[in-house]
């Protein structure tokens, strides 16, 4: 039994073909079960894994009683469906280059040639490391705004959501949502970079706009 | 009607004893009380009997929760009664596929007494399609 390898794409889509019509990953009460599995997914599964997603969010609210649900954590390999094999423990996590032995032999002394490789490499480390901020932090995120009733004109909303710019804010795709009673709320994607665009500020804007805007929740959150 | 609120009273723990009676045609239930008229209504009386057994949670337990809560009761009495046409059966059942969707409860996290009637009054829906 397992789900595969959970730190990648496949094995998140067998925990979500597992979760259709599951609650729970054992019986029908949070247990240690959903701790365990829970604990080995690195992040929010995206929005189109709603059922991982689901139950994610679920097993979060039991943040603080995790060590009081029932059952024992057991090792990944004795979740999901039987027929495949758990392989999450497999990637290790630091496949570095970086790991260098930078210190050398000092039995001996260095020969010029191991001298040059050694100072090669550490330069290489070096700029491999300098490299690593110009990488910049983002994140996917979906917003439900909802409107104060079904009359609400959901094109001049989107509008307003739309005018909202910012440095480091990019709109994506949008879709109408009903939700009941004739009411829709409009769902938009946007990509944010993290230091500059912050969930508080994007519902700040949005719900400045009083006359369409009722609420605003952020319905998926994914580092990219 | 009385028999759902009966089952309630044995799921919240509580003595039978419990009066019940029926008003109208559409049979509203009504519990008898030792003094005046009876109390009207199934979401009322529902309610009362929840925090009759001290389990008040069942109501929600924050602000948001609470209003969810009333939003399904209120959405039992109005939408879901035995003659549903099989139209409005298929809109009811929709509405809570989608509000089910990113949800274990109907409420959210918790458990609650919406979840307890709405499961009671889509029951017979339920078994004719199992």
């Amino acid at each position: 039994m397992g789900f595969g390898d959970l730190r990648s794409p496949a094995g998140l889509r067998v925990l979500n073909d597992f979760l259709a019509d599951r609650s729970y990953i054992e019986g029908y009460v949070p247990s240690q079960a959903d701790i365990a599995v829970f604990e080995a997914i690195a992040a929010p599964p995206p929005a189109d894994l709603f059922h991982a997603l689901r139950w994610y969010n679920h097993i979060k609210s039991y943040e603080k009683q995790k060590a009081s649900l029932p059952g024992v954590k057991k090792a990944l390999g004795k979740y999901g469906p039987a027929d495949v094999e758990d392989t999450t423990g497999a990637a290790t996590d630091s496949k570095d280059d970086d790991d260098i032995d930078l210190f050398g032999s000092d039995d001996e002394e260095e020969s010029e040639e191991a001298k040059k490789l050694r100072e090669e490499r550490l330069a290489q480390y070096e700029s491999k490391k300098s490299k690593k901020p110009a990488v910049v932090a983002k994140s996917s995120i979906l917003l439900d705004v909802k409107p104060w009733d079904d009359e609400t004109d959901m094109a001049k909303l989107e509008e307003c959501v739309r005018s909202i710019q910012a440095d480091g804010l990019v709109w994506g795709s949008s879709k109408l949502v009903p939700v009941g009673y004739g009411i829709k709320k409009l769902q938009i994607q946007c990509v944010v970079e993290d230091d500059k665009v912050g969930t508080d500020m994007l519902e700040e804007r949005i719900t400045a706009f009083e006359d369409y805007v009722q609420s605003m929740d952020v319905a998926a959150f994914n580092k990219i | 009607g009385p028999a759902e609120l009966e089952l309630l009273e044995r799921l919240l723990g509580l003595p039978a004893g419990n009066k019940y009676g029926v008003l109208g045609e559409r049979k509203v239930p009504v519990l008898q009380t030792n003094n005046g008229p009876g109390l009207t209504g199934l979401m009322t009386i529902a309610a009362h009997l929840v925090r009759q057994a001290k389990k008040e949670q069942l109501l929600g337990s924050t602000t948001e929760e609470r209003a969810v809560v009333q939003q399904w009761l209120e959405y039992r009495v109005t939408r879901v009664n035995g003659g549903s046409s099989k139209e409005d059966t298929r809109i009811i059942l929709k509405d809570l596929n989608m509000h089910l969707e990113d949800k274990v409860y109907l409420a959210g996290n918790i458990f609650t007494l919406a979840d307890i009637l709405m499961y009671y009054g889509l029951h017979h829906i339920m078994v004719s399609i199992t």
